[in-house]
């Protein structure tokens, strides 16, 4: 551990942390562009300039790495002692925005990136200066498409190089450079290739300013009016953890959450996107036999399948710990077979992030206790009185002639199916998935679910109430009591 | 008087081996190879009291004795041949009638620190001095100079030439390695140094050609007969010495004299002698206004001061300039001093890397103002426009390039405001918006 004083205050922090992060731990921002904790320090920005009792004019916070340090005494003393907030380092940033606002080309009205700006935002805090050059801005590329995913504004770029060295340093693919020299710089893709890799959109993440933007994005939904909700990427069984941000009951897009355990902090494009099957083709309404129903109408029916003797509960590996733990605990009420099957297609997988396993949640399987076995489910179907699918599709093969689908999406609902129910998905509730490494991750609800849609845990257990075995149907209630019945903890 | 480096550079042969060692070429290397251990030669270097000559002077001894021997990882020599400071032509005339002086320092350079391999990179635009340095290599190689075994020891160097792509900041060490590895020419954090963390990431020493070159004589002499030449004054007990401005130096005289070229000059001489007896005075009989002591990027001092001045790294930084790189500008009475520096401003936008926010947004900036001023289109609050870029830019970047153009910047508008300011004065602004 290395001792830093900043702004008056003697933290602890560890070995090799630079002044940047060790200021945010003791609640003090550095306002910095190029520095990022996933990539090399690159100190091109200068943004970050503080004063270090006793260094050689101005530094870097970025690159101020601090150590153990000790006295002739051998006493450990600060390793550095760093003011942030004297006139000499606000006047360092006022030059520095200053630079960096000369020639970028003021478009905010225009710019997708107006409202999560870097460039706003600091100069709201640091900058505030008049612009003083009459010198025409030097002219550059604009609204490029650089590959599927993202489109490039050299013009609004501020050359901090985080794109750049994402491509060098994460994914060794190299497609984007620095051109040019001087203030004729400028971000380029490699000649003869794009920036199309799996990637890809995390550059626009990382661009602090509006530079690289989503092509998905653009101009969809002006960002301050999007809310954001804690949440975990559903598209393999990796669990990225993400920001959703919303609006109005739509998701508009995953921006990945740092978790160094998990994701770091990126994620693939190909779950990146599959926020949007939180918008489209959802199962909105109750059906019986085909028929939109009132949703009474269609718990009642399902009730009856419940009681008809010989169930089977399939549940998929999208579903939520709860909903398996709520289909475990009610098939055991009724004494009918529960089974943990899932027959979604395998998708690419890498050395990074991406998992083959499309799935959020296989692992919940064993760890609720589910049967896995779809041998002994193909053997039992036939004895089946009625089978209860839970967030799965069945194959064609193995419809049960009275089924009661609970889906998410209407695509998921035999056609046949005597009852579907619609049931929440991630983003509408609160879940917990347990990732390809059995780590155990809580999504926060972003808005309430559209039309009849519950919970599925929450429907299940309404259903068991109402036929007299009380489950628990709350996030507390299901946690105590896996918690007591499994071992398994929040 | 005692010519280190320039002794034999007029023999119309003096860049093949053949003349070299009838002048006694490639026997320092031998002493240093066959009876010299690496520390002893590091000493002589540290007793010469030699100074890299690129620019910064820093003492050579010192740096190759920051080399860590005992690191594992291979170590470099790299020879700094990238000269391109404005006003800067030694290292080009040492390449073209003394490469071997060059390739002998290498051998015994890579001898003291411990280097089996070096690199000299040297500049893009020098084609006909690549060729040179490359017969020479071939040379030096044939006669066994430079290899694997050198003089039966079964250890050697291998020396690799390496030509840059035409970008000025290369000259910058760490752009210099970045050039070197096959990376963009961006200069690097430091630290960590290069004596430590050098061209891929190994203990690297880089010298410039100069000071790599004046080592056989060095060695062949002594450290302490090098230290002879030029001057030194020592310091009161415990410190530094008060002058310590020894051997010869290669200065190039360029602008408004009447024989420019390079002199190799013991430190110490006046200025005056080196514009007057050396190149013969102001051009044209006219007068002096003002020098450039060491390459474009060192602040102008006038002819008052200057005439005052001796060639010392001290008498420099007393005036508030620098040594730099020995490329003294002569400048006459009837140059207008806001186009000169808007020339030199030219310079140093065109070559900003563009690494750094004030570097490279600055420098064109300060170009722009002053291509106004000098055009008669000045503004009044130009001047302070320009002060204020500077202290923005000066000191607040990976490299020295931004204080390249500020530092000279200041100086010409310190000591020759009253012709800034009767431009800005007559001036007839006209707005962009």
């Amino acid at each position: 551990m290395a001792l830093v004083t900043i702004n008056g205050q003697t933290l602890e922090v560890p070995d090799g942390t630079n002044v940047v992060e060790a200021a945010a731990l003791a609640g003090v921002d550095i306002p910095h562009y190029c520095y990022h904790p996933g990539l090399p320090i690159d100190g091109n920005c200068r943004m970050c300039l503080v004063e270090v009792e006793g260094a050689r004019g101005p530094q870097i916070a970025c690159n101020t790495l601090l150590r153990t340090t000790r006295n002739k005494e051998g006493d450990e003393v600060p390793a550095a002692v760093v003011k942030t907030e004297t006139d000499a380092v606000r006047q360092m940033r006022q030059g520095v925005m200053e630079f960096l606002l000369l020639n970028h080309p003021i478009d905010c009205p225009v710019c997708d990136q107006a409202g999560e700006c870097g460039l706003q935002d600091y100069y709201m805090e640091h900058g505030k200066h008049d612009h003083r050059s009459v010198v025409p801005k030097v002219e550059k590329v604009k609204a490029q498409p650089i590959g599927p995913n993202v489109i490039l504004d050299q013009e609004r770029c501020i050359l901090c190089s985080r794109c750049v060295r994402f491509t060098r340093e994460v994914t060794k693919t190299h497609e984007l450079v620095i051109a040019g020299r001087g203030d004729k710089s400028r971000i380029e893709v490699f000649p003869g290739t794009e920036l199309d890799n799996d990637y890809a959109t995390n550059v626009v993440d990382l661009c602090p300013v509006g530079a690289l933007t989503s092509r998905d994005f653009r101009f969809k939904k002006r960002v301050w009016f999007l809310k954001t909700a804690s949440s975990i990427c559903t598209g393999c069984s990796r669990g990225c953890n993400v920001h959703l941000d919303h609006d109005g009951g739509k998701a508009y897009r995953y921006r990945p959450r740092a978790n160094e355990a998990v994701n770091r902090w990126w994620m693939c494009d190909r779950g990146r996107f599959t926020y949007k099957a939180i918008n489209e083709g959802r199962q909105r309404d109750a059906k019986v036999g085909g028929q939109v129903v009132p949703f009474a109408k269609a718990t009642q029916e399902l009730r009856q399948l419940l009681g008809s003797g010989k169930v089977g509960f399939v549940v998929g590996a999208h579903a939520s710990l709860e909903d398996m733990a709520v289909v475990k605990w009610l098939s055991a009420a009724l004494g009918a077979r529960a089974w943990g099957l899932d027959w979604s297609e395998q998708g690419k997988e890498d050395d990074f992030l991406m998992k083959a396993d499309l799935t959020p949640n296989r692992q919940g399987f064993a760890l609720i206790g589910l049967d896995s076995d779809e041998t002994s489910f193909r053997e039992a179907l036939p004895g089946l009185t009625a089978l209860v699918t839970v967030a799965v599709a069945l194959p064609s093969g193995l419809v049960h002639a009275r089924t009661a689908a609970l889906v998410t999406h209407a695509a998921a609902a035999p056609e046949s199916a005597a009852v579907v129910l619609p049931i929440a998905m991630h983003a509408e509730r609160h879940a917990a998935y347990a990732n390809v490494d059995g780590i155990i991750q809580h999504v926060e609800p972003a808005f309430e679910p559209a039309g009849d849609a519950l919970p599925a845990s929450a429907l299940l257990a309404l259903q068991g109430a109402g036929m007299g075995y009380p489950l628990p149907f709350d996030r507390e209630g299901v946690w105590k009591r896996l918690d007591a019945e499994r071992g398994v903890t929040a | 008087m005692t010519k280190v480096l320039t002794a034999h550079v007029d023999h119309p042969d003096s860049h093949r081996l053949a003349h070299y060692r009838s002048v006694g070429g490639y026997e320092a290397a031998r002493k240093a190879w066959t009876s010299m251990a690496p520390a002893e030669i590091i000493g002589e270097v540290r007793a010469s009291g030699l100074r890299g000559r690129g620019g910064a002077g820093f003492p050579t001894g010192m740096k190759w004795g920051f080399i860590p021997v005992s690191s594992p990882k291979p170590k470099y020599l790299v020879i700094n041949a990238d000269e391109s400071e404005p006003g800067t032509f030694k290292d080009r005339l040492l390449i073209e009638r003394n490469p071997h002086a060059v390739l002998e320092g290498v051998v015994i350079g890579a001898r003291a620190i411990g280097a089996k391999r070096a690199y000299i990179y040297i500049r893009g635009e020098f084609a006909t001095q690549v060729k040179v340095l490359e017969q020479a290599l071939v040379e030096a190689e044939e006669a066994g100079f430079v290899g694997p075994d050198l003089f039966g020891t079964g250890e050697g160097v291998e020396i690799v030439i390496h030509r840059g792509a035409g970008a000025y900041i290369c000259g910058e060490e760490t752009a210099l390695l970045n050039s070197l590895e096959g990376r963009r020419g961006y200069p690097r954090l430091k630290p960590p140094f290069p004596a430590t963390n050098g061209a891929w990431d190994c203990p690297t020493c880089v010298n410039n050609v100069e000071t790599i070159a004046a080592i056989p004589w060095i060695i062949t002499h002594g450290g302490a007969a090098y230290s002879q030449i030029g001057v030194f004054e020592p310091g009161e007990e415990g410190k530094p010495p008060k002058v310590d401005s020894r051997g010869t130096r290669l200065m190039c005289l360029s602008g408004h004299v009447a024989r420019p070229g390079v002199y190799e000059v013991p430190l110490g001489i006046s200025f005056r002698e080196l514009i007057e007896d050396y190149g013969g005075g102001v051009w044209k009989g006219r007068k002096l206004k003002a020098i450039i002591p060491g390459g474009s990027s060192t602040p102008v001092i006038t002819a008052d001061e200057a005439m005052d001045a001796v060639l010392t790294y001290e008498d420099c930084a007393r005036l508030k300039t620098m040594f730099g790189s020995g490329g003294l500008m002569v400048i006459d009475d009837e140059t207008c001093m806001v186009s000169l520096l808007t020339v030199l401003l030219r310079f140093y936008a065109h070559e900003s890397c563009g690494q750094c926010s004030p570097c490279r947004e600055g420098t064109d900036w300060l170009y722009q103002v002053l291509v106004r001023i000098r055009d008669g289109k000045g503004r009044p609050d130009d001047l302070q426009t320009i002060r204020d870029l500077c202290v923005n830019m000066e000191g607040r970047t990976v490299c020295p390039l931004a204080a390249a153009a500020t530092m000279p910047t200041i100086s010409y508008l310190t000591k020759f405001l009253p012709e800034f300011e009767a431009k800005v004065s007559a001036a007839q602004p006209v707005g962009v918006h």
